[in-house]
């Protein structure tokens, strides 16, 4: 589903991302470790067409199309999704506005017609309950004083509202303590499926106690240094980074 | 007779090294061109600097003086004031005895070594030579390295062409009343030429002007730093100064072109003022950096303690593209002492930045008043402006205000301004005692916290006087 | 809208016991101590309003002028003890407006939230002043006020906040937003602080600025188009100011309003 070969970008002329090269399958769930300024968020990034980071080399092919191509809204009408590190706040829009438009231009782009809107707040009901969030903060504005918890679940409850075809979870579990961190993981559990691929950037390895990864990348430097099955994320935590940083980065992975 | 009186005098022209015979010292009070014509040939100015200063003086002719600041001060009599007074022979006292016992107090609170101190009384005395020899060794370094850094009258003598290049592009005589009245008698100050790509090696500090007279009422100061250079420069020391001249009308005027930078630290203690607020000196001073060239940087770093009443406001005009200005300040006003304090930030070039960090203390009947200014001009795209005025209260009688101004006037341009004004929390006090400080050394934390942005921007050692200065001010205002 | 005491101002609830009469050009209007109720105000008005002990107005002001309209209201308020005034200012359509606003918190304990939207484009010149005046101790006040600027629009927000010797324990914090979204529209900002007590905690902030371009991207990565997503966003800046209003009727006047000036925006 996602083909990634030899990325290259840099951020405020730094070179961040120095060749990454992976390939999601659909239904599979990679992890990416590493660690601080490896490049993990920048990889999240520029999948997801932020700006402010520009590719210098390589491509990313999604489903056979050039995604680097694509405009943020284009990726995400194709079911590619980013759950951001950092939550925007939006006062002045409520959450159940926010996703029903998002929703909507989603579906457009599919060649679907708009969702009914008693159909919608049915949805979103239920779709809540996934994530534990109580129904008022559904009429809150979006992550408006709302704590680090319950911005990312609002991050997750946004994509299973999406429906997306990719997901790409930047660093979702910083932060959390560990009744967070469960119910988190619980709502993108919910949300695996054989047609579903993953991307899990995270710092510790505590969160795939939880998501269990069929893939564990270490991305340091800029380049994946290592790959293997979840055992490595174990190992990982048990020795530190500090052992991989000297090895020599990988040809291919996946 | 009249030939004793005409020795007499010229003996004393001698001790000072005049060679004129003519020449005396009494000038008349009052300001007129006369006065002028004198004071430029006394220092044996060019005659285009003389055309200079008379049309400033003739533009000052039909000025109002200013009074829209939030200080009150008894008018000033512009034709009492002498002009021009040649420098004087301090009656140097022989020993640190002789020496006022409240300042000496105070230069041990200062922490300042008895050398220090002798040097800093006039006592001539070994020390005072050995300055000399510090000095003298510095200035050869600077030299090979192109740099000049002397009294402005040296460089009207020695550089004119520089003077002549940059005098006045930065605050034109006409700029404002008390900058007119600079422009046409400025006694002295300081220039500073640093030449393409070098750095200058150390600070540069008004001390290292061998200069025994006072310190003249206008002072004017030219900064020029060419492309791709560097300078640190540090005006003003932390001992009270104390001058009859209660009018301090000075002029600075900073360059920076390409890739260069200009950091300028001022720490001002003028006599405030005896309890009663009588006494003090008024400084009224024009600062302005003109950030010319792409890239180029300035920033002003200031503590305040002193005078009666201070009245500045240092600017940075950033034309270049990607230039940035920097204004960082600590003003207290205590007894009562007024403070009329604040920074203009003018975005002109492309990808301007301007950061302003203002930390006012009020103590006793002190008033301290921020008043800034940020204006974008349409055309500085993606400009972006930081402002953070802060006021701590420590007394029922004090004030403090905050008169920010801003305009923007380009759609890219971002700016962001807080204030905030609060006194020290019982809280915090009672955290500190009940770890065994007492409330003197409380409160001497707790200000030292929040003065601490602006304060770690000060090279080293200031920074280091800077605080022991503020905890000597503060004396008596706790409780 | 029930209930019209005089042809210029509406009351609610109708028969809530506030006094107003005309004299002499100004309005004047007394809300009775332990009172609650709200006013709202539609046109070029000039009102001094006392509210009295412990009680509570909420003041809502529109002003929807034509095109080429030149509109002045003055407000002076006087909040006494324990007592709480609420201001709701919208400015949109008009040439010229001027919104000048003077609160005395002449009692102890007194409370008072003044917020504020302005949205100008074409050219035109939107004024507010506003003065907050804390006499007595223990008050509070609170000001919010947003500006959205277009095409050649200027925007001036002065607000001035004394706090009196006596006025100790005074909470105060005030803040200007700003959205400029042409390259002559204009903002001006201006809070200033007179403070003469020392016990208080007083702030303000103020920004001036463009759409947030992480906000754009969390939409777009969202599936929002850019342009939508920047509409919306311009509508949700402003809608911060609007939803919290609890008069339902007036909510939507004051929606239909922002739409009709924000449909043509970048």
């Amino acid at each position: 589903m996602l083909d990634i070969k030899n990325l290259q970008a840099t951020v405020s002329d730094k070179q961040i991302l120095k060749g990454i090269t992976l390939k999601i399958g659909k239904g599979e769930v990679h992890a990416i470790m590493g660690p601080n300024g490896s490049g993990k968020s920048t990889l999240a990034n520029v999948l997801a067409g932020r700006e402010g980071y520009t590719v210098t080399g390589g491509e990313v092919l999604y489903e056979g199309k050039n995604l680097l191509e694509m405009a943020p809204e284009q990726r995400a009408g194709a079911g590619v999704f980013l759950a951001f590190q950092y939550p925007v706040e939006i006062p002045g829009i409520t959450n159940n506005y926010f996703m029903k438009t998002a929703l909507n231009s989603v579906r457009k782009f599919r060649g679907l017609p708009e969702i009914d809107a008693m159909d919608f707040l049915k949805m979103i009901k239920e779709k809540a309950k996934l994530v534990e969030m109580p129904e008022p903060l559904l009429s809150r504005f979006v992550n408006d004083g709302f704590s680090g918890g319950e911005k990312k679940r609002n991050e997750i409850l946004q994509m299973a509202v999406l429906e997306p075809k990719l997901c790409i979870l930047d660093e979702t579990d910083s932060g959390l303590d560990i009744d967070a961190l469960q119910i988190v993981a619980k709502g993108i559990n919910a949300l695996r499926s054989a047609e579903r691929g993953f991307i899990v950037v995270t710092h510790y390895q505590r969160l795939l106690n939880y998501v269990q990864p069929d893939y564990v990348h270490v991305l340091s430097g800029g380049k994946i240094v290592k790959s293997g099955g979840k055992e490595l994320a174990l190992e990982l935590e048990k020795k530190g980074y500090g052992w991989l940083e000297n090895k020599e980065p990988i040809p291919t992975a996946g | 007779m009249a030939n004793e009186a005409i020795k007499q005098i010229a003996q004393q022209d001698y001790k000072w090294g005049f060679t004129s015979l003519i020449e005396s010292d009494v000038v008349p009070a009052g300001l007129n061109e006369d006065v002028i014509r004198m004071i430029s040939a006394k220092k044996k100015e060019p005659a285009w600097l003389l055309e200079w200063r008379l049309k400033a003086y003739r533009d000052w002719l039909p000025m109002k003086e200013p009074h829209w600041a939030n200080v009150t001060y008894p008018p000033i009599d512009y034709k009492a004031i002498r002009y021009y007074a040649a420098p004087k022979q301090k009656v140097a006292p022989k020993s640190l005895d002789d020496v006022d016992p409240e300042i000496r107090k105070t230069f041990d609170k200062l922490g300042i070594s008895l050398q220090e101190q002798e040097r800093l009384s006039g006592i001539a005395v070994d020390a005072v030579l050995d300055s000399v020899s510090v000095a003298t060794t510095f200035k050869g370094k600077l030299m090979e390295l192109g740099i000049v850094f002397c009294s402005f009258s040296e460089a009207v003598q020695e550089h004119p062409d520089l003077i002549r290049q940059y005098l006045g592009t930065v605050v034109p005589p006409k700029d404002n009343f008390f900058a007119a009245l600079n422009a046409a008698v400025f006694t002295d100050g300081s220039f500073c030429f640093i030449p393409k790509g070098v750095r200058c090696p150390m600070e540069l500090s008004t001390y290292f002007r061998i200069n025994a007279s006072e310190t003249g009422q206008f002072e004017r100061t030219l900064i020029v730093a060419e492309e791709g250079s560097y300078v640190s420069y540090l005006e003003g020391c932390t001992a009270p100064m104390r001058d009859e001249n209660q009018l301090h009308a000075a002029v600075v005027e900073l360059v920076a072109l390409d890739n260069a930078q200009i950091k300028y630290s001022t720490i001002q203690n003028w006599y405030p003022g005896d309890k009663n607020g009588k006494g003090g000196i008024y400084n009224f001073v024009t600062k302005r950096g003109l950030c010319k060239g792409v890239n180029s940087k300035i920033s002003w770093t200031q503590v305040e303690t002193g005078s009666s009443i201070t009245w500045k406001y240092p600017s940075c005009i950033l034309k270049g593209d990607n230039s940035v200005g920097e204004f960082y300040s600590v003003a207290l006003a205590n007894n009562y002492q007024q403070a009329d304090t604040g920074t203009k930030m003018i975005h002109v070039g492309k990808n301007t930045k301007s950061t302003i960090v203002s930390k006012g203390i009020s103590a006793g009947h002190g008033q301290n008043t921020y008043r800034g200014m940020v204006k974008i001009l349409q055309g500085a795209t993606g400009a972006r402006n930081y402002s953070q005025c802060d006021s701590l209260l420590m007394s029922e009688t004090c004030g403090a205000h905050t008169f920010p101004k801003i305009e923007v006037n380009d759609a890219t341009a971002q700016m962001e301004h807080e204030a905030s004004t609060s006194k020290i929390s019982e809280d915090q006090l009672f955290y500190c005692k009940s770890r065994g400080l007492s409330a003197e050394d409380a409160v001497n934390m707790i200000v030292n916290g929040f003065c601490k942005q602006v304060f770690k921007e000060l090279p080293m050692e200031f920074a280091v006087e800077a605080q022991k200065l503020l905890s000597v001010s503060l004396e008596g205002a706790v409780g | 809208m029930v209930g019209l005491k005089t042809k210029n101002l509406s009351l609610q609830p109708a028969d809530a016991p506030v006094q107003i009469e005309e004299v002499s050009g100004v309005t004047r209007v007394h809300v009775p101590a332990g009172c609650r109720a709200s006013l709202i105000d539609q046109t070029e008005s000039r009102l001094e309003v006392t509210v009295a002990d412990g009680a509570q107005l909420s003041y809502y002001k529109l002003v929807n002028e034509t095109p080429l309209a030149i509109h002045q209201s003055f407000l002076e308020v006087q909040v006494q003890k324990q007592a709480s005034f609420q201001s709701n200012v919208f400015l949109f359509g008009g040439a010229q407006i001027r919104s000048t606003i003077h609160v005395r918190m002449d009692g102890e304990g007194a409370e008072c939230a003044l917020n504020g939207l302005y949205v100008g484009s074409g050219s035109q010149i939107i004024e507010m002043h506003t003065l907050i005046d804390h006499i007595k101790p223990h008050g509070t006040s609170r000001e919010f006020y947003k500006g959205i600027l277009d095409d050649k629009a200027r925007g001036l927000f002065d607000g001035l906040i004394i706090v009196q010797k006596e006025a100790q324990k005074t909470d105060s914090a005030q803040t200007n937003k700003n959205l400029l979204l042409s390259t002559e529209a204009r903002a001006n900002s201006n809070p200033e602080l007179k403070i003469f007590a020392n016990d208080v905690k007083c702030k303000h902030g103020s920004t001036v600025g463009q759409i947030n371009a992480n906000s754009i991207f969390y939409l777009r990565s969202r599936g929002v188009p850019e342009a939508e997503a920047r509409q919306l966003l311009i509508y949700a800046f402003a809608s911060e100011m609007i939803e919290p209003v609890v008069i339902p009727e007036f909510r939507e006047t004051l929606f239909q309003c922002l739409n009709s000036a924000i449909s043509t925006k970048k």
